[in-house]
């Protein structure tokens, strides 16, 4: 082997995936020291795979080309239109044909939770997505500029952060039909101009006087460059951190707004306890399985994400880390 | 420091005049007509549009109506007709006050005394246990939890009543209203507790230990021996204890909800100021475990958390009207879903312009009391 400087050229991205290998490979390490956020991770894949389940049952024959039956009929475990007319009395109690029992309705309930914990997911990330890229470049930005862009948008924050928002979205369910998609968008959109943004700018006033950023401007970067490419890559962690945080808020409205009947979901765990408030179930221990799922499932969720939030705080501020 | 409350206050009332205008822009951007739910006879309509002021141009209609809520006048409720909006919220918005107020403060005092023990016994079962059981709480579905509440407290055990504000059959013959007594009962617990503070204030330099805590102990005891007196002479004593029984489960809930917060913000607080060096100096002096954990470490680490408390307020908030609702206790949040049920806009204008400004309010005296306690802060505002 010869050490000439040719033979050992490794290109670019190699380099940078090693790198970013090795940090989540130190990160992972940390994380899991901590059995706060292990149990939180494992059940965030639990879920995830509870949803994955549901079209696996529900469409069986379309997976393996006709093969094999589906293992959930449609006709008796679709979560909005099934009926099982091979029980005579609904709600029935859990039995081996329905694992959690059916609704007033004679629909399955445990398919009605696999259904919904899928569209949780989608609501909770995607909000979590926008309100993510609304609140990084904002508070870049406004770190980056400072002078009257920073106090107007700091302002802003300050107004978004000193309503409660849940009110609002209530009022706005009352008058127009809210969907899941309109819903996300408006939690992503309000949560992505308040608190999130407060602390992402703080950190990223830190950054701004870092020497790399001197150093991309002396070698001529523009505004735009040295925000996205340098700034941006370092307010990440903490970014991510404050995902899990506005997941469990997502989450969280969107069962306050189904449960008191205010959204235009066909179907979501909310959806789930405020029909066996209308139906007249609510208050009873001898229907448990029309209750309880659906609300262990909000709460289980909720502070699953909470938990991973708090176990990553202590990753991304190192002021935090066990000596 | 008077500038620098001015300045705040001046700040709050700023953004109470965009709050208010966003409002008004969000409401009246949405697709929805005032005069649609009201009457359903054309010509009624344009009258009711007429008479509401609906037919002017929309920056008439904004002057107006920051002009009425300068006045205080928020309109009359569309349900109720001729009733003012603002007489509706008055008549409600102290019981709800009284829920926000006293559950914020019971989970911040236990959740920054359970953090503190959590942050002291880090990886220990218990602090394992508490973070689980406190996230456990503070995630739970508000609505599922008071369910839980009524179904344990009120139902299996009859141990509480777990639903409405009063007990009709008690009150029948009452001689004075809900209001004027739940007035009283705040009165008797803040003299109460004005006494105690006094009390601590003057004997907190006594040197002798058992001396400082017999006298406070004995104040603690005369408050609560007068009050109990002072009670049971008036003969109201038994409509008090309605109250507070009814009080009790809204109340647990409220604060069960909202405690986990605080408790894993003073957690990371304390984490943070255990590895000062001057904890390290306690330490080597020799100091027991409680003093150090207490007095050195706890006091410092508390600041944070207050800042923190100001991002909470709303949160708890949100949760005390969601319970109102599901203990159909009567305040504010029952006041919010009958109008959503009846579109009543005026009143939902006016509760949200109302809970704006009681979150604006916690804003600025937090801030103030913020620097009030750190006197970093506090001299850096006397210098500007």
């Amino acid at each position: 082997m010869t050490t000439d400087a040719k033979s050992v050229y490794v290109p670019l991205w190699r380099v940078r995936l090693s790198l970013f290998l090795k940090s989540v490979r130190s990160s992972w390490a940390m994380f899991a020291e901590n059995p706060i956020g292990l149990i939180g991770l494992g059940v965030i894949v639990f879920f995830g795979l509870f949803a994955l389940a549901h079209p696996v049952l529900m469409h069986t024959d379309k997976v393996t080309f006709g093969l094999v039956d589906p293992i959930w009929e449609r006709r008796v475990y679709d979560p909005n239109m099934g009926f099982d007319m091979e029980i005579s009395f609904h709600p029935s109690p859990p039995s081996a044909r329905h694992l959690l029992g059916t609704d007033p309705q004679g629909r399955d309930i445990l398919s009605q939770l696999m259904f919904s914990t899928r569209w949780e997911f989608v609501l909770g990330i995607v909000s979590a997505v926008i309100t993510v890229v609304i609140a990084t470049s904002v508070g870049a930005i406004s770190a980056y500029y400072g002078g009257v862009i920073d106090m107007i948008l700091m302002r802003l924050a300050d107004l978004v952060i000193m309503v409660p928002f849940l009110p609002i979205l209530i009022v706005l369910s009352g008058m127009i039909e809210v969907g899941i998609w309109e819903l996300t968008l408006v939690i992503g959109i309000i949560s992505g101009f308040g608190g999130t943004t407060i602390v992402i700018k703080s950190q990223a006033l830190s950054v701004k006087v870092k020497p790399f950023i001197e150093a991309a401007r002396i070698a001529g970067g523009g505004d735009a460059h040295i925000i996205f490419k340098h700034m941006v890559p370092n307010l990440l962690p903490i970014s991510l951190l404050y995902m899990m945080f506005i997941v469990t808020g997502a989450i969280f409205s969107e069962a306050v707004l189904s449960y008191f009947g205010l959204t235009e979901i066909e179907m979501s765990w909310g959806i789930m306890i405020n029909f066996t408030q209308t139906q007249g179930y609510l208050l009873r221990f001898d229907t448990w399985w029309l209750l309880i799922p659906a609300s262990l499932a909000i709460t289980i969720m909720c502070a699953a994400f909470y938990l991973v939030g708090r176990a990553m705080d202590e990753i991304v501020n190192p002021r935090l880390r066990r000596r | 420091m008077i500038k620098f409350i001015v300045r705040r206050v001046v700040r709050g009332l700023v953004a109470l005049l965009l709050f208010q205008s966003l409002l008004f822009a969000l409401i009246h951007s949405l697709p929805y007509d005032f005069s649609a739910y009201v009457l359903t006879s054309p010509a009624m309509r344009a009258l009711i549009r007429q008479q509401f002021g609906l037919d002017r141009p929309l920056w008439e209609q904004y002057f107006n109506w920051l002009e009425g809520f300068v006045r205080l006048d928020l309109g009359v409720s569309f349900r109720y007709w001729p009733t003012p909006v603002l007489d509706i919220l008055l008549g409600n918005i102290s019981r709800t006050l009284l829920l926000f107020l006293s559950a914020a403060v019971l989970a911040y005092l236990l959740g920054i005394w359970l953090g503190k023990m959590i942050a002291w016994r880090r990886g220990s079962l218990f602090e394992l246990g508490a973070t689980l059981g406190g996230v456990a709480a503070y995630t739970a579905f508000a609505p599922w939890l008071g369910f839980v509440m009524i179904n344990v407290f009120g139902w299996y055990l009859h141990l509480l009543p777990y639903q409405r504000l009063v007990e009709p059959v008690v009150w029948y013959n009452a001689p004075l209203t809900v209001d004027a007594l739940l007035a009283r009962m705040v009165g008797t617990v803040l003299a109460a507790l004005l006494v105690l503070a006094l009390v601590w204030y003057a004997t907190r330099r006594v040197r002798a230990a058992g001396w400082r805590w017999a006298a406070q102990g004995a104040t603690l005891l005369l408050c609560i021996g007068v009050a109990w007196a002072v009670w049971a002479r008036s003969g109201l004593g038994y409509l008090a204890l309605d109250i507070l029984a009814h009080m009790a489960l809204p109340l647990g809930t409220v604060v069960l909800l909202s405690f986990g917060e605080t408790m894993m913000t003073m957690r990371a607080s304390m984490l943070e100021t255990v590895r000062e060096d001057y904890v390290l100096m306690a330490r080597a002096k020799g100091l027991p475990d409680w003093v150090i954990r207490d007095r050195h470490v706890a006091r410092n680490a508390i600041l944070p958390v207050l800042t923190r408390l100001a991002l909470n307020l709303p949160f708890v908030l949100i949760g005390s009207l969601i319970v109102e609702r599901v203990f159909a206790w009567q305040a504010m949040g029952q006041v919010i879903f009958n109008a959503i049920e009846w579109q009543d806009i005026p009143v939902l204008m006016g509760v949200l312009s109302i809970v704006g400004i009681l979150a604006l309010v916690a804003h600025v005296v937090l801030d103030v009391l913020y620097m009030v306690l750190d006197p970093r802060i506090r001299h850096a505002a006397e210098k500007s």
